[in-house]
C-alpha cells in the first residue's frame, strides 16, 4: 500500500545550513532513497520551497482571498514528502526511522494515501512495456 | 561538536537558528548589547550541556531567551547576594514558564525586536563596512576571525572596529518603543540597504575566497527579514533579487578566476532551486503592484534567468524595466546598465546614445569607458575604441576586470592584422540598417549573429590562446620594439598586436615565449600607466641547451650578467638583461 511521509520540521534550522551541512544532509539521505528505490518502494519525493515562497488561495470569500505565505502559521513547516509503496505501517515506519537518523529533527507524519492521478505528462510505463 | 555529525547537528543548527530571535529579545529585556550577547552566550553554554541529555526543547528560542534573561538576572543579583535560580533541567521542553514565555512571545513582538537589533547595526554614523562587520557578528554571529578575514584585516584591528563601532551605538539613543508603522516601514528600508550591502560585499570577490561566503549570509539575514515582513514586496524583492544572482556564481568565474560575462556563462551550472524561489518571489511580488527598486532589479534578473540561453533575452523587457529603475531610483549607473539593453535592441548606436551624456558623471567609472569602447569597436571606431579602452584599463578594480578589457584589446588587434578596413565596412556598412542588431541576434542557430550580440565582443574573432596559468604583463618603453628584439632573442612569436598610435606606443601585444604566453605594453602616464624601472624580479626561461640560447640572446643584443654556470643546486643557471632593462634568466634543469 501507499503511504506519504510526510516531512515537518523547523524551516528556520534548515535555512541556517551552510551549503556543506545542507549537502551533508541530503548525502546521507541519498543512501536511504538509493537503497528504497533499487528495492523499488519509493514513489515520487519532493523537497517544497520555503514557505516564505508560498501563496496560499483561502477560498470562502468571494472572490477568494490570495495571501502571502503557507495556509498555517506553525512552528514547524511542511518541507517536503515522500511517496513509498510498503507492505504496512510497520514497514512505512521503519523507513521513517531510517530517514530520521538520516536527518534528525522535526517529525515524520505517516498517512496512507490513494493514487487520485499519477502525473499524466509522464510515459505510462504499461504502454511503455506493451 | 562537528556540525556535520548528525547527533550533535541539529543543536548547532537549532543555536544558529535562534540566534537572530534570542538576542534581539535580549536586546530589549537588557537594553545593552554587550550585556545581551553576554546572556547568550550562557544560556548557549547551558544549552550545550543539556540539550544532549533532555533532547531538543519544543522551541529552542523560547528556551535561550528564558535562560539567557535569568543567567543574566542571575549574575546582576550575585553581585547584590547569593541567591541561585533552579537548575536548567528543571526547565523541560513542556514547562510551564517556557510556554507561557512563548505565548508572550507573539510574532509581532519578535519581529519588532529583531528589527531594532538590525537596524542598530545600521547607525548612520557608521561606514558601510562596520554596519556589515557589526550585523555579521551581532546578528548572524560570525566570529570576528572569521569577518577579518572577509575584509581582508587583521583579526585585532575587526575586533577593535567591532568595538568602537558598539561603543558609538551605547552611547546613541537606541529606540527601545515599539516603532509605528512610518517608523518601522523606515526602518525596514535602512535594514534591507544594509543586507543587500552585506551581498554585495560578497557578490563583488571572488569565487572561493572567505568573503564570497557573504552572499551566503546576507540570503540568510534577507530569509530572517521576509519571514517577519513576508507581505512586503520590496523584501520580497531583495530575497529575489539576491538568489537570483548567487545562482550564478558556479558560471560566473572560469578555472582562473577571470570573469565570464552573463552571455558566455554556461546555463547548466545556474542553480535551479534559488532560481525557482526567486522566480516565485519576484511573481507574488509583482501581484502587490507595489513596485519599488528591489522588485524592478529582481524582475530583471528573472528575464535573465528565464533565459535557457542568451540569445533567447528578452532585452526589450529588460530595456522597459531599467526605464522603470531610471524612474524610481534615477542614477547615472542605472541608465549606463540601461544603454546596454537598448544596445542590444537597437544596435550599437542606439546604445552608444545613451551612453555618452553619462561621460561627465561616470568619467571615472572603469564599466562606463568598458562599455564605450564595446560599442566603438562594434561600429568599427577602433581608434575611439582602443582609447576608451585604454582607460576602462586604468581605472579597473581588479586585475580580472583589467584582464578582461585586455582580451577585447587582444580581439581588436587580431583583427587588425586581416585587412583592416574590410570589417570596419562589413560592421558599419549599408547592410546593417536593412537588418536590425537585436533582429539578427535573435535567430538561434547563427553563430556569426550569437556572437553579435554579446555585448563587449568583437563578431568575427576568436580570443589568441593564453598560454600558461600565470602570465607576466611588463610595461617597457617601446613595447612593439621589444616585441621585435624577443623575437631575435628568444624566439617569441607575436599571437597579437595593436597598432601604434601617433606617438608609436601600443596598449597590447601578447607573445609566446618558450610555451608561454607574455604581454607587453607601453606606458600611457595620462592614464595613469606611467613607466617604472624594472626591478625586484627577472623572468626565468626553463630551457634545454641553455649555452646555445643564451649565445643566441647575447648575439642579438642582451647584456650578460651572468654566464650560465653549474649552480650549488645542481642546474645550469644563467642571467641576462635586455635593453628594456628587463633581466631575464635562463635555466636548464640537471638531467
Amino acid at each position: 500500500m501507499l503511504y506519504a511521509i510526510l516531512c515537518y520540521k523547523d524551516e528556520d534550522v534548515v535555512a541556517a545550513w551552510t551549503e556543506a551541512e545542507d549537502a551533508a544532509v541530503m548525502a546521507r539521505l541519498g543512501t536511504v532513497h538509493e537503497r528504497l528505490e533499487r528495492q523499488g518502494k519509493l514513489g515520487p519525493s519532493l523537497r517544497l520551497l520555503p514557505t516564505t515562497a508560498a501563496t496560499t488561495l483561502r477560498k470562502g470569500g468571494e472572490p477568494p482571498l490570495v495571501i502571502n505565505g503557507p495556509f498555517a502559521e506553525t512552528k514547524e513547516q511542511l518541507l517536503g514528502f515522500y511517496v513509498v509503496d510498503v507492505a504496512d505501517l510497520d514497514e512505512a515506519l521503519a523507513i521513517a526511522r531510517d530517514l530520521a537518523a538520516a536527518n534528525p529533527g522535526g517529525a515524520y507524519e505517516l498517512r496512507p494515501v490513494l493514487l487520485y492521478n499519477p502525473d499524466p505528462r509522464m510515459p505510462d510505463p504499461r504502454k511503455a512495456a506493451g | 561538536m562537528s556540525a556535520t555529525d548528525p547527533d550533535s547537528a541539529w543543536i548547532a543548527a537549532a543555536l544558529a537558528a535562534s540566534r537572530p530571535r534570542v538576542i534581539a529579545a535580549l536586546l530589549r529585556a537588557f537594553r545593552d548589547l554587550d550585556t545581551a550577547e553576554e546572556a547568550y552566550h550562557e544560556a548557549v553554554l547551558r544549552a550545550l550541556r543539556t540539550w544532549p541529555r533532555t533532547g531538543p526543547p519544543r522551541d529552542a528560542a523560547a528556551w535561550l531567551i528564558l535562560v539567557g534573561r535569568n543567567a543574566a538576572l542571575d549574575g546582576k543579583r550575585r553581585r547584590v547576594r547569593e541567591t541561585p535560580l533552579p537548575p536548567e533541567e528543571a526547565l523541560s521542553d513542556r514547562d510551564d514558564a517556557e510556554a507561557a514565555l512563548a505565548e508572550r512571545m507573539d510574532a509581532s513582538a519578535y519581529r519588532d525586536d529583531i528589527l531594532r537589533l538590525l537596524f542598530i547595526c545600521c547607525h548612520p554614523e557608521l561606514p558601510a563596512t562596520q554596519q556589515i562587520a557589526l550585523a555579521l557578528r551581532i546578528v548572524s554571529g560570525l566570529s570576528v576571525a572569521r569577518i577579518a578575514r572577509a575584509f581582508l584585516a587583521s583579526e585585532a584591528a575587526m575586533e577593535q572596529r567591532i568595538t568602537r563601532a558598539k561603543g558609538r551605538i551605547a552611547r546613541s539613543a537606541v529606540p527601545y518603543e515599539a516603532p509605528g508603522p512610518a517608523e518601522r516601514a523606515e526602518r525596514l528600508g535602512t535594514v534591507s540597504a544594509m543586507v543587500y550591502l552585506v551581498f554585495n560585499a560578497g557578490y563583488s570577490a571572488g569565487t572561493g575566497t572567505e568573503r564570497a561566503a557573504l552572499c551566503e549570509e546576507a540570503i540568510r539575514l534577507g530569509r530572517l527579514l521576509l519571514r517577519l515582513f513576508g507581505s512586503d514586496p520590496e523584501v520580497m524583492g531583495l530575497m529575489a533579487l539576491m538568489l537570483l544572482q548567487h545562482a550564478r556564481t558556479p558560471a560566473r568565474f572560469d578555472a582562473e578566476g577571470a570573469i565570464i560575462l552573463l552571455d558566455d556563462q554556461d546555463r547548466g551550472l545556474w542553480r535551479r532551486p534559488m532560481i525557482a524561489e526567486g522566480l516565485a518571489l519576484v511573481d507574488k511580488a509583482m501581484r502587490h503592484r507595489a513596485p519599488g527598486p528591489y522588485q524592478v532589479q529582481a524582475a530583471i534578473a528573472a528575464l535573465h534567468a528565464r533565459a535557457a540561453r542568451p540569445q533567447e533575452t528578452d532585452w526589450a523587457g529588460i530595456d522597459a524595466l531599467y526605464a522603470t529603475l531610471e524612474r524610481l531610483q534615477p542614477s547615472p549607473v542605472v541608465s549606463l546598465n540601461r544603454a546596454v539593453a537598448t544596445a542590444k535592441i537597437g544596435g550599437p548606436a542606439a546604445g552608444l546614445a545613451r551612453v555618452e551624456p553619462l561621460a561627465k558623471s561616470l568619467n571615472g567609472y572603469f564599466h562606463f569607458h568598458g562599455l564605450r569602447g564595446a560599442l566603438l569597436m562594434q561600429l568599427g571606431r577602433d581608434g575611439e575604441a582602443r582609447a576608451a579602452m585604454g582607460r576602462a584599463i586604468a581605472l579597473a578594480g581588479t586585475a580580472a576586470e583589467a584582464a578582461h578589457i585586455r582580451m577585447q584589446l587582444d580581439r581588436l588587434s587580431r583583427d587588425a592584422e586581416r585587412p583592416w578596413k574590410k570589417r570596419s565596412a562589413r560592421v558599419s556598412g549599408a547592410a546593417r540598417p536593412a537588418r536590425p542588431w537585436g533582429e539578427a541576434a535573435r535567430k538561434p542557430g547563427d553563430a556569426a549573429e550569437e556572437e553579435r550580440t554579446r555585448m563587449s565582443q568583437n563578431p568575427e574573432t576568436a580570443p589568441a590562446p593564453v598560454k600558461g596559468g600565470l602570465v607576466a604583463y611588463l610595461t617597457v618603453d617601446g613595447a612593439l620594439k621589444a616585441a621585435e628584439f624577443y623575437a631575435r632573442a628568444f624566439g617569441a612569436e607575436t599571437v597579437t598586436a595593436m597598432p601604434a598610435d601617433e606617438q608609436g606606443r601600443t596598449m597590447h601585444v601578447h607573445l609566446h615565449v618558450n610555451g608561454s604566453s607574455l604581454m607587453l605594453s607601453d606606458a600611457y602616464p595620462e592614464h595613469g600607466h606611467p613607466f617604472r624601472d624594472p626591478q625586484g624580479f627577472n623572468l626565468t626561461l626553463m630551457v634545454d641547451e641553455i649555452d646555445a640560447r643564451y649565445a643566441r640572446a647575447v648575439e642579438a643584443g642582451a647584456t650578460a650578467v651572468m654566464p650560465p654556470t653549474e649552480m650549488f643546486w645542481g642546474d645550469r643557471y644563467g642571467q641576462l638583461r635586455d635593453p628594456f632593462g628587463v633581466l631575464w634568466a635562463m635555466n636548464q634543469q640537471k638531467r
